[in-house]
């Protein structure tokens, strides 16, 4: 994953927050379907948030180092993986 | 690393349910909510419980569209998932596409209650473009006859069958429902004939009760009690379904409230003038949202009432049949005027339905 790569969410999911709990729901194209939501854990979450097109994962990955108790490495890793995940399921989109 | 997203379901609703259940155990959180968006209709169903009375200015004291987006913004913030709209006929709002893709975009898993005779090319292709999680389509007959009969509008039912073709055409899932009474309980097997070959889900339900002003008419078309669990059961499916449920829940504590279920503790109900109700069936307890918000009327306005209720009174206390009779002390409330004196007529399917789905173990 490039770290100076732009990520944004796409308006085809919508972030909900449930009792404390993350949720992402499909707004459109195939009809709803309880199997397509996804649920988030907290680091997730945090970095759904900040996928507004403007941040690049290197910025990304700096906050949640300062904010969560993780090691660079893993905290680079986790992001990468995450986003990766949400490219390869078409939630997200890298800006060009 | 595992799981930082995960699917939330293995395949059914059942699980999706579970993961919920574990994530708000405990906890009084607003998940699953209905809006009455008007009480106009188009049709004038013998048995409606909502329809407007003689006189009655429906239309100038409905909330407008900028009310429903905040309250719908307010119910998000809440915690809402399940979002039924209905009616009235809610098609008939001019502002439904703006309600109901506000609600899309913000992810809510929409339903909507239709008579299916109002379906546009825009309304479909709204659908299309946003896709609810279930159209339900009221039918009472299998044939122009009886179901126009019923709703008082002659062509309503080809209107309706049209708008469900255009429904499947377009991939939206649908089903069906219907409201078992001695104007269609002879047509009932062939309602659920016209389900089948359409391939479309049907469900029914026999309990009629009384206008939301109090009119107590619809009572009168209710079908016996043995008649209508003997339709119910004709079907092998649902006496399975009967039992399964039976088996699944009769053990499970619900305590010593006069409720059980969700009312006001994870369900809520708003009427078109904005009044917020712990379900669409208790209207003991409510709450102005004109000038009011949400989260407060939750929070406050009705989140005691279960505890001021009295169970200790209550007639169906320890009854083993409360999982088969539809009990619902909101539905006695409007029956009786009382929550706690139960609907003799539900008791009596309670009870037809507990033999059957018994001497069905037996046997199996």
């Amino acid at each position: 994953m490039n770290p100076t790569g732009k990520f944004r969410r796409k308006g085809s999911i919508a972030g909900r927050r449930i009792a404390g709990e993350s949720f992402l729901i499909p707004v459109v194209g195939t009809p709803v379907d309880l199997e397509n939501i996804f649920v988030l854990n907290p680091l997730a979450d945090y970095i759904w948030e900040r996928l507004d097109g403007e941040r690049t994962l290197a910025a990304i990955v700096a906050e949640i180092i300062a904010e969560f108790d993780v090691a660079p490495e893993q905290a680079g890793a986790d992001a990468g993986e995450f986003v990766g995940q949400l490219l390869e399921r078409g939630l997200a989109e890298e800006v060009a | 690393m595992n799981s930082i997203c995960e699917q939330a379901t293995g395949g059914d609703d059942r699980h999706f349910w579970r993961v919920l259940s574990e994530k708000i155990a405990g906890q009084r959180v607003p998940f699953s909510g209905s809006l009455a968006l008007t009480h106009r209709c188009n049709l004038r169903c013998v048995h409606c419980y909502a329809r407007e009375e003689p006189g009655e200015n429906v239309s100038g004291s409905e909330l407008n569209t900028d009310q429903w987006l905040k309250i719908i913004s307010e119910i998000k913030e809440a915690g809402c998932l399940f979002l039924l709209l209905t009616g009235g006929e809610p098609l008939l709002r001019d502002d439904f596409p703006a309600i109901y893709s506000f609600a899309r975009k913000n992810g809510f898993l929409v339903t909507l209650f239709t008579n299916a005779t109002l379906v546009s090319d825009s309304i479909l292709r709204l659908f299309h473009d946003l896709p609810p999680r279930l159209v339900e389509v009221s039918i009472y007959g299998a044939s122009a006859g009886i179901h126009d009969r019923i709703t008082g509008i002659p062509g309503s039912f080809a209107k309706a069958m049209e708008g469900i073709e255009a429904f499947q055409f377009e991939g939206i899932p649908v089903r069906l429902k219907s409201v078992l009474m001695t104007l269609n309980d002879e047509n009932f097997p062939a309602i659920e004939d016209l389900a089948r070959s359409r391939g479309i889900k049907f469900r029914f339900d026999p309990a009629i009760f009384p206008s939301l002003a109090g009119d107590r008419g619809p009572l009168d078309l209710r079908v016996a009690a043995k008649r209508a669990v003997d339709l119910e059961m004709a079907d092998p499916d649902r006496v399975r379904e009967w039992r399964e449920f039976y088996r699944s829940f009769r053990k499970v504590p619900v305590g010593d409230g006069l409720f059980n279920c969700g009312s006001g503790v994870n369900t809520f109900h708003i009427d078109p003038r904005g009044r917020l109700f712990p379900c669409l069936m208790v209207r003991s307890a409510a709450y102005e949202l004109g000038p009011g918000r949400f989260q407060y009327g939750w929070d406050r306005a009705f989140h005691d009432f279960r505890k001021a209720a009295p169970a200790a009174q209550s007639l169906c206390r320890g009854c083993e049949k409360k999982l088969l009779c539809g009990y619902c002390p909101g539905f006695f409330e409007m029956e009786n005027g009382s929550e706690t004196r139960p609907s003799e007529y539900m008791c009596a399917i309670g009870q037809r339905r507990f033999a059957r789905i018994i001497s069905k173990a037996s046997g199996g």
